[in-house]
């Protein structure tokens, strides 16, 4: 049985709801997916560590309650642009974003924007699985925790439904207090995205989040996604283009720029679109070339 | 599945050659070092045990020390067992969280700024100076304006212990996976919950025990202790007022004395000291072993 | 740029072989079974017969080459879009054969002679408008030219109404009534063979995609 929304949750959405702007999404005769609602809207973004320019001027708008996938070579600066989503890239000593990046139509680097906030917004989960060295359930309790949550009884049902969530119950239910670092791979990713949405976030990030499970653990996590969709709106990075054919609504290719004078690989954003046509039938010949396999 | 019975034979041997040869001489200086490595070792501890273990006993450990005539059956090293656990116990309480903090400062928060660097280096250079200096620098600016007494002697032992304290701290600290530190700030946690939720309990089983073996080694310090506590020959609890003695400080005195009675006692005060180091050992390795949770 | 997937492009080069043996039976057979038809020539009737077998061989062959590729590849883009039209494309070819072949027979069942003039005029067109719009479909298959797809649906019109002028002559009687019945057929062929060739051509659209041309 799913455990119902917090009530105020649900306020909270169906506020969200009627404040949505009109549909402002280029009707290219796709089916529609999710509401139509742009969470991020990238109006050329770079992003710099140090002096080094590692992507430049990325334009495009995420859409809410779909999967998002951005793919690309290595180096291409797909990962730099998720995370500058989130602003993990705070945490690197002279990493800074340039141009405008607004998240449900606020500037995400605005002048008094908390970082913090913003975080407990858009979760993110990371290539490895990185559960914290405590039990199963106090890994899904950390965030609920240090949002302030101390009922037990309230904190039970946020792991309990988190879990669910994250399709992981079953397995874990009868060992909530050992430690999460005995599951496996695909078990502690599970819990990872458990955790991530013991939150409740609006968005949640994944970064290459199936490169070190195996294949049934794969299928598994791309199952939860698109089980979770309908509540959240997911961008994922991959190295998988056949996962991001298979679980993505729309797909961000990157590419690397290469200046031979300066010898620098900068990151753009090459093409962006309803995943089948980007695979079908891509428009840009880089696109053709990358998802032919025909070019790194 | 039989394999087919006319395959030439595969000659699979290591070659007889040169190689070889090395390796076997390799080995053999590999051994003879070690065998040497045991030598002083075994010697060492052959020596104090014979010398020190027929004197050890509940009377030596309590009992006070008697003139130095006198033979090893009278009389013990109580107060210096007690001046040992007073000075190191309240060097410890200077040292390790003033060097646990100094590291986390400088592993989470200086990281790489002016600062940290300034204070990592002069925590090196601080782990050069010899022991005797440090205890002519707390006679100068402690001794000479205060007397003798075994506050004085905690701080020259403080002041050894620190830098090894914050080195081997850091260490710890730098060992905790960035991916964990990570997962917390997406969670929306602040640097200091990280720190406090995340890195301490992750690190805290390897910050014990490096701390329990700075404190091991600041017990068997003498140098320090001959300028700043002297030695006596009754128990003095008051580690504010008046000299005390420690068991390294009456080891020097009792050996550099020309009366066999009282070189026992220092035999047998060399054999307690090193059981108190072992016992300190086997903690630190108990705990290292128990609260470890870096890695799987 | 470098090349990866060399051996894949190496499969998808034999395929594209293929195909375009088979589209290259089909129009010099077209021709030559109109000719037969129109001179009564029996010899080419033989050859059309070796040439159905050679490609009933190869359709086999080439959608199983196809389902290999798909399967071991797992292709995308303009890849999938080729393999995919590939597999489209080939029953027709081979239906647009069987239809030449068929056509090719009629000239065992009766002369040439036995066609009143403007019969034998208006399956002369046919047969040359045929021929044309094979040609077209081939060349738009081979410059992945999606524009072929308009030109051919004009020309089908074309075809449509030679038809229906055919059928008009031969429903006035001028002729005896198993050549009629037969001539009946072979304008249902010729027909058959330049909605194939549209088929084609539309099909090229898909395989052509959308794809900006390089512009370095």
């Amino acid at each position: 049985m799913e455990p119902t929304p917090e009530p105020n949750v649900v306020a909270e959405r169906q506020a969200r709801a009627a404040a949505r702007p009109q549909d402002t999404r280029p009707q290219d005769g796709a089916e529609s997916y999710g509401s139509g609602t742009t969470i991020f809207d990238a109006n050329g973004i770079s992003i710099y560590y140090g002096s080094f320019r590692a992507v430049t001027d990325v334009k495009l708008s995420i859409y809410e309650n779909e999967i998002t996938a951005f793919i690309g070579p290595s180096g291409c600066g797909k990962t730099t642009v998720l995370r500058s989503l989130n602003r993990m890239n705070d945490l690197v000593v002279g990493a800074r974003v340039e141009g405008d990046v607004r998240y449900r139509g606020t500037p995400l680097y605005g002048k008094d924007v908390s970082p913090i906030a913003v975080r407990r917004k858009i979760g993110m989960v990371f290539q490895k699985p990185n559960p914290f060295p405590k039990s199963i359930y106090d890994n899904i309790a950390y965030g609920p925790r240090i949002n302030g949550i101390r009922n037990k009884k309230r904190l039970d049902e946020i792991v309990e439904k988190s879990l669910i969530q994250a399709a992981l119950w079953d397995e874990v239910k009868h060992r909530l207090k050992a430690s999460a670092l005995g599951l496996s791979g695909g078990q502690a990713q599970r819990l990872c995205i458990a955790r991530t949405l013991a939150v409740e976030p609006d968005v949640v990030l994944m970064d290459e989040p199936c490169s070190a499970l195996d294949p049934i653990a794969t299928s598994a996590i791309e199952d939860l996604m698109k089980e979770i969709k309908s509540q959240y709106t997911i961008v994922i990075v991959t190295h998988n283009m056949q996962q991001a054919t298979r679980v993505s609504d729309r797909t961000a290719f990157f590419s690397v720029l290469r200046n031979e004078e300066s010898d620098t690989r900068t990151g753009v954003l090459v093409e962006y679109g309803q995943t089948q046509q980007i695979f079908e039938d891509p428009h840009d010949p880089r696109t053709q070339a990358y998802v032919t396999g025909r070019m790194g | 599945m039989a394999t087919t019975p006319q395959q030439p034979a595969v000659d699979l041997r290591e070659p007889a050659s040169w190689r070889r040869t090395k390796n076997q001489i390799m080995t053999v200086l590999m051994v003879l070092a070690m065998l040497l490595i045991l030598v002083p070792l075994v010697f060492v501890l052959y020596t104090v045990i014979s010398k020190g273990a027929g004197i050890i006993s509940g009377q030596f450990l309590t009992a006070s020390i008697p003139p130095n005539v006198l033979p090893a059956s009278i009389g013990g090293m109580g107060p210096a067992v007690v001046g040992t656990l007073e000075i190191t116990g309240l060097a410890t309480l200077m040292a390790v969280p003033l060097g646990v903090l100094g590291a986390i400062y400088l592993n989470e928060y200086g990281k790489n700024n002016l600062l940290s660097r300034f204070i990592g280096f002069f925590a090196d250079v601080m782990t050069g100076v010899p022991s005797i200096v440090m205890g002519l620098f707390i006679f100068s600016i402690w001794t000479l304006h205060f007397g003798f007494n075994g506050v004085g002697g905690a701080f020259a032992l403080a002041c050894l212990m620190l830098p090894v304290v914050i080195r081997s701290s850091q260490q710890m600290l730098s060992l905790v996976p960035d991916p964990l530190r990570e997962a917390s700030y997406a969670l929306g946690s602040t640097r200091s919950r990280v720190t406090l939720t995340v890195v301490l309990p992750t690190a805290i089983g390897g910050i014990v025990s490096g701390a329990l073996l700075a404190v091991a080694r600041a017990a068997g310090e003498t140098a320090p202790l001959l300028f700043t506590i002297l030695t006596v020959t009754t128990t003095n609890t008051d580690v504010f007022n008046g000299a005390n003695t420690a068991l390294p400080a009456q080891i020097f005195a009792n050996a550099s004395s020309p009366y066999t009675g009282a070189q026992a006692r220092a035999w047998g005060a060399a054999l307690t000291l090193i059981v108190i180091a072992f016992i300190l050992l086997v903690v630190a390795r108990f705990i290292t072993a128990r609260f470890t949770k870096v890695g799987r | 740029m470098a090349e990866f997937r060399q051996e894949f492009q190496q499969e998808l080069d034999a395929i594209e072989a293929r195909v375009i043996e088979m589209f290259g039976m089909l129009a010099e057979d077209l021709t030559r079974a109109t000719d037969a038809l129109l001179t009564g020539n029996n010899e080419v009737v033989k050859l059309l017969a070796e040439r159905e077998k050679t490609i009933e061989e190869l359709y086999p062959e080439l959608e199983s080459l196809v389902s290999r590729a798909i399967l071991m590849q797992a292709p995308v883009a303009s890849d999938l879009r080729f393999l995919l039209t590939v597999l489209r494309i080939v029953p027709e070819l081979e239906r647009s054969h069987s239809l030449v072949e068929h056509i090719a027979r009629r000239a065992d069942h009766f002369l040439a002679a036995d066609l009143s003039p403007r019969t034998r005029g208006l399956v002369e067109r046919m047969g040359e408008l045929a021929s044309d719009m094979w040609r077209q479909a081939i060349d738009a298959w081979y410059r992945r030219d999606a524009s072929g797809a308009d030109v051919l649906a004009e020309r089908d019109e074309e075809m449509d109404e030679l038809h229906s002028s055919l059928i008009g002559e031969l429903a006035s009687g001028g002729m005896s009534i198993p050549v009629t019945m037969e001539m009946t057929l072979v304008a249902r062929f010729y027909e058959r063979l330049g909605d194939h060739a549209v088929n084609i051509a539309s099909r090229v659209v898909y395989l052509a995609g959308s794809q900006q041309p390089e512009e370095n």
